[in-house]
């Protein structure tokens, strides 16, 4: 059946080299009874589910390690510090 | 952020983007996660549901038709520390979503205190509700919810079929109380044979009111809607078959995030949308027992709100949700259904349907009767 909007399909979700996560669901929702899935994105063009992915991977990366800070130049052995 | 060791790997909350992710152990480990013992399990049941329905009471006075909890006015309703000990329970076990549902919840005074204590615990609160005595001052008191739902089934006389009571008015009253006291608040709309045409001018409405979202819910026979009448009321199967043709329309006009409910897979699976990308953006067909379940105003454990309670008491969800019978039997049954789900693309993520609306039909542990090819699998043995 014809769905009237152009459909994203798996291989048209633009990715980095790293493999994306299992499974990415966007919170949001309150239903008390059953529970509920958003669907926006399997009808939107494959731009809107490839910038999900690509923030996801953002969000994921293990923070890159700390610059060294720079180091003032050690004062005069003859002059007191400030 | 917050995380879960998981069979699979584990279940990580991110809050920008607000998403939910499944990581694989390799992608766990990267983030210095190490799930050990669990991660050679050999069962891949998981450790606690993602998603627990909190019923806070099972009293309301609207009365509507269709209530699946047949609530009244003189229902039962727990204390308030009855209800924080179950919040400690569910936040102990890892659960990262609690709905609060009734019955009304606006019936009870302490909303305030448990949604700010689900906040506090690491638990995202929200909560369902027909917006009966929802003043603006109590709107401003609800701040502590991420996201509060009203129900409303329909304009132009819609809401009335479904309910047997004019209750528009009063919903639509208190979308704009939520909205103006800053709550994130969304629709919930139960799709019937009388509600199906109105969907898209309720969802303007709702817009207009400034609601974020729309969920649709399917119409289950169960509490008050268990009655013959169900099959007159439903949605009609001419109406299923243009379905995603309406999501397709809401996602691209309505302004609102579209979001449907895990028994309405079965209607999907005949459109031409890609299974496996339903799949990676987490829609979540049946996860009775799996990664939802729900707690009843007694403090038992089911499988989701539709389904009959297990002797599981919401404070040992933590260490035995994995090992309950009855909620082992559901997740077998949806992880390997018979034909026709078990050849079905669609299977991994609709798990064979509504197991609320099979019981209706007279077995639970059947595939949905009122899924399109199942319906045709059956005409095809007769
Ligand atoms: S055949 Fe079974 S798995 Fe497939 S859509 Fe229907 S109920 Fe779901
Ligand atoms: S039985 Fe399954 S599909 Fe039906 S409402 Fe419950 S969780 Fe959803």
């Amino acid at each position: 059946m014809h769905t009237g909007g152009h459909c994203l399909t798996l291989a048209s979700v633009p990715g980095d080299t790293a493999p994306p996560p299992l499974v990415v669901r966007p919170l949001g929702g309150a239903n008390c009874s059953s529970v509920g899935s958003v669907v926006d994105l399997l009808f939107l063009t494959a731009t809107a589910g490839g910038a999900l992915l690509v923030a996801v991977s953002a969000a994921l990366a293990p923070a890159k390690p700390a610059e060294p800070a720079p180091t003032e130049p050690a004062p005069p052995l003859d002059e007191d510090p400030p | 952020m917050k995380t879960r060791l998981e069979p699979f790997g584990a279940w990580v909350r991110l809050d920008d983007p607000p998403v939910l992710v499944a990581l694989d152990p390799d992608q766990a480990r990267r983030l210095g996660l190490e799930g050990a013992d669990l991660w050679k399990s050999s069962t891949d049941a998981p450790t606690a549901p993602v998603e627990v329905h909190l019923a806070v009471n099972q009293r309301c006075s609207v009365g509507c038709a269709g209530c699946y909890l047949d609530a009244t006015p003189q229902g039962e309703e727990p204390s308030t520390d009855e209800l924080l000990g179950r919040l400690r329970a569910l936040a102990e076990a890892g659960v990262f979503v609690v709905a609060l549902g009734g019955g009304e919840p606006l019936l009870r005074p302490d909303l305030p205190v448990l949604a700010r204590e689900a906040r506090r615990l690491g638990m995202s609160p929200v909560m369902t509700t027909s917006g009966a005595g929802l003043t603006p001052e109590r709107a401003r008191g609800l701040g502590a919810f991420a996201q509060v739902n009203v129900s409303h089934d329909g304009v132009d006389g819609g809401y009335e079929q479904v309910r047997g009571v004019a209750g528009a008015a009063m919903a639509e009253r208190a979308l704009q109380a939520l909205t103006e006291a800053g709550v994130r608040v969304g629709i919930n709309l139960v799709l019937t044979r009388r509600t199906f045409d109105r969907v898209e001018a309720t969802a303007a409405r709702a817009a207009a009111l400034g609601a974020r979202e729309i969920q649709l819910l399917r119409y289950k026979p169960s509490g008050r809607a268990a009655r013959l009448d169900y099959l007159e009321r439903r949605l009609q199967p001419a109406q299923i078959d243009t379905l995603p043709a309406l999501l397709a329309s809401l996602v691209r006009s309505s302004g609102l995030s579209v979001r449907i409910d895990c028994s309405m897979i079965p209607w999907l699976a005949g459109s031409e949308l890609d299974p496996a990308l339903a799949e990676r953006f987490g829609v979540f067909g049946c996860e009775a027992g799996r990664h939802l379940a729900a707690t009843t105003v007694q403090g038992r454990v089911a499988g989701c709100s539709f389904l009959d309670a297990t002797g599981l008491l919401s404070g040992e969800i933590a260490g035995s949700y994995r090992s309950q019978p009855a909620l082992a039997a559901l997740r077998s049954f949806a992880d390997a259904p018979p034909e026709p789900c078990a050849s079905c693309p669609w299977r991994r993520v609709c798990r064979g349907g509504c197991r609320a609306v099979a019981a209706w039909y007279g077995d639970s542990m059947q595939p949905d009767p009122e899924c399109p090819r199942v319906r045709r699998h059956a005409a095809e043995a007769r």
